[in-house]
């Protein structure tokens, strides 16, 4: 919303540098985007008006003008062409200033005295867009005579500074001129001045002239019209074409600009229809027919849905309602009967529609947000005031105001002890009456500590009585109310044990020198081919976004795989070869029966390079287990077809499964772009917090000597190595203390298809130093079970 | 036999001076005093003495002993200080040499930041609540005051799964299932991934993070608010951080305010960070709205609340300087090394 200083000091005269006008707007919630000082370095330009012209005696395309400039007639030597003698032109004086440091000197043109400059538009650095073209273009010749000598910063409303805010969202008074100038004299303390306009009576009446339907209520809660006529179309005069360019809107007749000069200074839209376009004399406000077509203001042919909102007249649509008029009712130059319309929509409605056709103007944006009930009305009788006072017409007795029912004001009644309660703050009663009248909010005071408010039309924004606090505490400042902390209930402040579980978690693996990674939460049919997830597999089934940005995030991931994979290849592709990564994030796995999936939270584990080899990995997770007390995780040979056949392995323990681990099938890996090992794992953390061990306790010391033994048994070369340890510790029973494997041999010397696994069991007893007999009766029983079970023999 | 003796203690003093390494050394005293060395041997023939002789000759050869005994243990304490001074000179190390390098990994800098977060806010009485991201539309909107066809929800350009189901937009829903579920009062801090349809550029991404807050309690105020995020502001940013609080606008917060930091690059006196103004805006806060704590069961005649988010990426990349979201996605090691 641009909105012109002058224009706003005309409703409310303040008095304050623009800078504190910029801090206070911004503490009260009214951004302000940009300040524009428009004729800032322009200097010394002036009207002047073209006396004689003549051509340059020794330069063809030259011609020497005389220019009164009011106090005097110089000579100006220029190649323009789009001038002649009795137009009214600017004129940059001896020693003028123009925008971008120019400076303008008297001089010589091929031996002729030049003694200033006509100005262009484009020297002036102002859009002349209401402008004809060789005005725009070559010489900025004036629409109208001027006073000679007069500055031209004030005829073209250049000495002028405009604010453009950012208001808020339900702020829908704001988009107004009256409206900052209701916030400014609340602000500073300055009456605000509404325009005086008298209802003007008119002759003659409204319904010879026209008949309003209204079929759509619920879409057009208010419908009012006035008609004028004898309309003399002509340009507006220079002050409200002034106005509405430094406001942003371009002037273009005087009917038009009346519209556009009451929707900038009031925030209601209007519209003017020819009525000699109206076929059948008949205005009907109704929805679209499905399919129906209207051709707007923007010469575009629109098709519109049923949804639609139109003004219609006896044919067909005239109009999309509060959005932009069609172009078959349009006002031109043989306009003599106009009909001002001045409406309530539903701002939902409008903003739909709008969003729809892609068609944002100021009409739509302001009926989008909600406009004044009431001031529908003010705004009508200030049009038909200005086409009196413009002298554009004769206005029509009567007026069509169509309502489903009357306005009447909500009342919000709080109490002072209430807003100072919460905002904490200690304002005194009669000073929050005061902020809110004020700000033209009807308020009185009702015994010691009551506040009763009557919410005006232009802001039923405010529903309750934080509403009014809100209004007292931006008026008073946000600033002034103290630094406080919460008082009261002792509350204490900490993580959970989940939340512990995953800090120490990933601390342990960066320990391990991984580092985290954060990928996003979507993947698509494609990565999943790639996955090898095709329809009928487990993680197939994805929760779907129905409007995705592109098929690659059109699903929720169901495996962190494909985010690791690519965060891998990404540093691959950089010559970061050793790359260890971990991410703690969610999978999304719809349940049947249930509205929302299953968010599980998982980690996943990538390595590439100089560490990326099963052991290394299961290693890992082998830590992350064992700080949390779980000693005995078991590894299956078996998981997901994305893994290496024969190097992958379900990870349980306490009988939960925890997860998967393995080398990417190099298939899948080249698919991401992975020409290297990948090692992968995926670990459940729910299942491995279900499992957790907590308690910690002290055990004595031993006091007993150990006693090591070393077993190398020869066993077939494809035996699983974890079931033999498995058996060796069972059968080693309570006396082993630890138990490690140390080597694993082949060799032609153990025989075809052998290998011998070496172990050490070290041997304890509490209470005793152990004697031969008993460390003999435990190795026994281990090569017993053992060569029972797998056919182990000792190596000798 | 005296003469024995002597002979034996003038060969072992001999010996003993020319003794160069603590091997030649034991070697000597086998030799001399080992199970068959010679006054070893000297003892046991003393049998064959007359017994009046014994005792004497006994003293003499124990005599010899203890005399040779400890001059080879005087020998012996100096070779092992001479030949360890030899081991050490020996090892000599280039102690400029590089470090055998154990590398430790790094958090991402998104979950570094949250952990500072958090911390503050943990040390000011709050807990960390989490819940689902494919959400519903009821906890994600409507609860909040955002009803079907407000217009806040044009722009929030929210990802559908179906007509009541999305993907959350702000972690607010776990406010609103907070509120639901849980005895006043409440003082909680809701961090969590977010999301948003807008295309992928330099500071927009439709998977993003926020951390919203939470207090409701008896007797909160706009001023407690202001006093936490101060506290907060300064806490993150370095005890000289001003805030400073704006009116403003949310659906589920009446009144509403946003707060501004003194710029963290320049301290407030203008720079191109800041766009000359001297403050930054960090995030959206405000009274939690009446109607809002009526649709979770908490009656606004007794208790009121104020609720706070900001953005977690934008919270990281202006704490780092880093000008490209994207880089928060992509898990360049070289990236997130920087920050550890």
């Amino acid at each position: 919303m641009l909105v012109p200083l002058k224009w706003l000091k005309q409703y409310a005269d303040i008095d304050v540098d623009i800078e504190t006008l910029r801090n206070k707007m911004i503490m009260t919630g009214n951004e302000v985007a940009e300040i524009k000082d428009l004729g800032k370095e322009i200097e010394n330009v002036v009207v002047g008006l073209i006396t004689k012209k003549e051509a340059h005696k020794d330069a063809d395309r030259l011609s020497v003008c005389q220019v009164d400039v009011g106090s005097e007639v110089i000579q100006i030597v220029t190649g323009a062409t789009n001038i002649k003698e009795g137009d009214y032109i600017p004129v940059a004086v001896n020693g003028a200033k123009l925008p971008g440091g120019v400076e303008i000197k008297k001089g010589k043109l091929r031996g002729e005295i030049s003694n200033g400059m006509m100005c262009s538009a484009n020297e002036l650095a102002i859009d002349a867009s209401d402008y004809d073209q060789a005005a725009r273009e070559g010489i900025l010749v004036l629409k109208q005579p001027y006073p000679l000598g007069k500055d031209i910063k004030e005829v073209l409303g250049l000495d002028e500074i405009v604010i453009e805010f950012e208001t808020l969202a339900n702020r829908y008074d704001l988009k107004s001129v009256i409206g900052m100038a209701r916030e400014a004299s609340a602000m500073f303390n300055v009456p605000l001045k509404l325009p005086s306009f008298e209802n003007a009576a008119g002759e003659g009446d409204i319904s010879d002239y026209v008949k309003v339907t209204v079929v759509d209520p619920d879409l057009c809660t208010r419908y009012m019209a006035r008609a004028v006529k004898n309309i003399k179309i002509e340009p507006s005069p220079q002050w409200m074409q002034v106005a509405l360019t430094a406001a942003g809107v371009r002037p273009i007749n005087n009917i038009v600009d009346i519209t556009n000069y009451v929707m900038m200074e009031m925030g209601q839209p209007m519209h003017a229809f020819d009525m000699a376009c109206v076929r059948g004399n008949e205005i009907i406000v109704r929805r679209a027919k499905e399919g129906e077509e209207l051709r707007t203001l923007d010469s575009k042919v629109r098709t519109l849905p049923n949804s639609m909102l139109t003004i219609s007249d006896k044919e067909g649509a005239i109009g999309l309602a509060g959005i932009m008029g069609g172009e078959n009712s349009e006002i031109k130059d043989s306009t003599e009967v106009v009909l001002f319309e001045s409406a309530v929509f539903n701002g939902t409605n409008i903003r739909q529609s709008a969003n729809a056709l892609g068609l944002q103007t100021e009409a739509a944006a302001r009926f989008a947000k909600g406009v004044d009930f009431q001031g529908a009305d003010y705004a009508l009788e200030r049009a038909v005031y200005l086409v009196e006072l413009l002298g554009a017409g004769e206005v029509v007795g009567g007026k069509i105001d169509i309502k489903e029912k009357e306005w009447t004001p909500r009342k919000i009644e709080t109490t002072a002890s209430y807003v100072n309660g919460i905002v904490g703050t200690k304002i005194d009663i009669d000073e929050m009456v005061v902020i809110l009248n004020k700000l033209g909010i009807d308020t009185i005071k009702q015994g010691e500590d009551t506040i009763v408010s009557s919410i005006p039309s232009f802001r039923e924004d405010m529903i309750g009585a934080p509403d009014v606090a809100e209004e007292v505490i931006r008026i008073y400042g946000y600033e002034h109310i103290p630094y406080t902390l919460m008082g009261g209930d002792l509350i204490r402040g900490k993580k959970s044990d989940w939340q512990k579980f995953l800090d120490r978690t990933k601390e342990l693996l960066v320990d391990c020198g991984l580092y985290e990674a954060v990928t996003y939460s979507f993947t698509g049919r494609e990565e999943q081919a790639m996955l090898t997830i095709e329809q009928g597999h487990k993680l197939y089934e994805s929760v779907e976004i129905i409007n995705p940005l592109g098929e690659q995030q059109s699903l929720m991931r169901t495996t962190m795989a494909t985010g690791m994979l690519k965060s891998l290849a990404v540093n691959v592709n950089r010559k970061n070869y050793n790359v260890g990564l971990f991410e703690v994030g969610r999978v999304y796995l719809p349940k049947e029966g249930q509205a929302l999936p299953d968010e599980k939270v998982m980690l996943s584990i990538g390595l590439v390079g100089k560490n990326a080899d099963f052991f290394t990995l299961k290693g890992i997770i082998e830590a992350i287990l064992e700080q949390e007390y779980i000693f005995d995780s078991q590894y299956i040979a078996e998981g997901e077809t994305y893994f290496h056949p024969l190097r992958k392995a379900t990870v349980k323990a306490k009988g939960k499964v925890l997860g998967e681990m393995g080398e990417i099938h190099p298939t899948v890996a080249a698919a991401f772009g992975l020409d290297v090992r990948t090692l992968f794992a995926e670990i459940d953390l729910k299942q491995v917090y279900s499992i957790i061990d907590t308690y910690r306790r002290y055990k004595e010391l031993p006091k007993y000597p150990a006693v090591e033994r070393d077993l190398a048994l020869i066993v077939d070369k494809d035996q699983q190595v974890g079931p033999l340890l498995a058996t060796i510790k069972k059968a080693s029973g309570k006396l082993l203390e630890h138990m490690e494997l140390f080597d694993i041999y082949e060799g032609e010397n153990l025989g075809v298809g052998k290998k011998s696994v070496a172990v050490k069991l070290i041997l304890r007893a509490e209470d005793r130093t152990l004697k031969e007999d008993e460390i003999a009766a435990v190795v026994n029983k281990v090569l017993k079970k053992t060569g029972g079970e797998f056919g182990a023999e000792l190596r000798s | 036999m005296q003469s024995k003796l002597l002979e034996i203690k003038e060969q072992a003093l001999k010996t003993l001076s020319e003794v160069a390494n603590t091997k030649d050394l034991e070697e000597l005293r086998i030799k001399l005093l080992g199970k068959k060395g010679e006054l070893t041997l000297l003892l046991r023939s003393m049998g064959n003495l007359a017994p009046e002789e014994r005792p004497k000759a006994g003293q003499m050869v124990n005599a010899l002993r203890n005399e040779i005994e400890g001059l080879m243990e005087e020998k012996d304490v100096q070779l092992k200080a001479s030949e360890q001074e030899q081991k050490l000179t020996g090892e000599k190390i280039d102690v400029t040499m590089p470090g055998k390098k154990v590398e430790r990994g790094g958090m991402h800098p998104l979950n570094i930041v949250l952990n500072e977060v958090v911390d503050i806010f943990i040390g000011m009485g709050f807990e960390v609540r989490e819940g689902p991201e494919v959400e519903y539309d009821k906890y994600n909107f409507e609860m909040l005051n955002i009803p079907k066809g407000h217009p806040s929800r044009d722009t929030q350009d929210t990802f559908y799964i179906n007509d009541d189901v999305v993907l959350r937009t702000q972690t607010s829903p776990v406010q609103v299932r907070t509120m639901l579920n849980e005895d006043l009062p409440i003082r909680i801090l809701s961090p969590g991934r977010v999301y948003r349809s807008d295309e992928v550029d330099a500071t927009h991404s439709p998977v993003f993070n926020q951390i919203e807050g939470l207090v409701v309690g008896k007797g909160i105020t706009l001023g407690d608010l202001k006093g936490v995020l101060d506290v907060f502001a300064k806490e993150m940013y370095g005890e000289s951080t001003k805030t400073r609080f704006r009116a403003s606008y949310f659906p589920f917060t009446e009144p509403s305010a946003e707060m501004d930091i003194s710029c963290t690059v320049c301290g407030g006196k203008g720079c191109r960070v800041c766009k000359g103004t001297g403050w930054i805006e960090l995030l959206g806060s405000g009274v939690v709205n009446e109607h809002v704590l009526e649709m979770c069961g908490i009656d606004p005649k007794v208790y009121s609340g104020f609720a706070f988010g900001m953005g977690l990426d934008r919270v990281t990349n202006m704490k780092y300087g880093i000008t490209d979201i994207r880089l928060l996605y992509e898990n360049d090691i070289n990236f997130i090394k920087q920050f550890k």
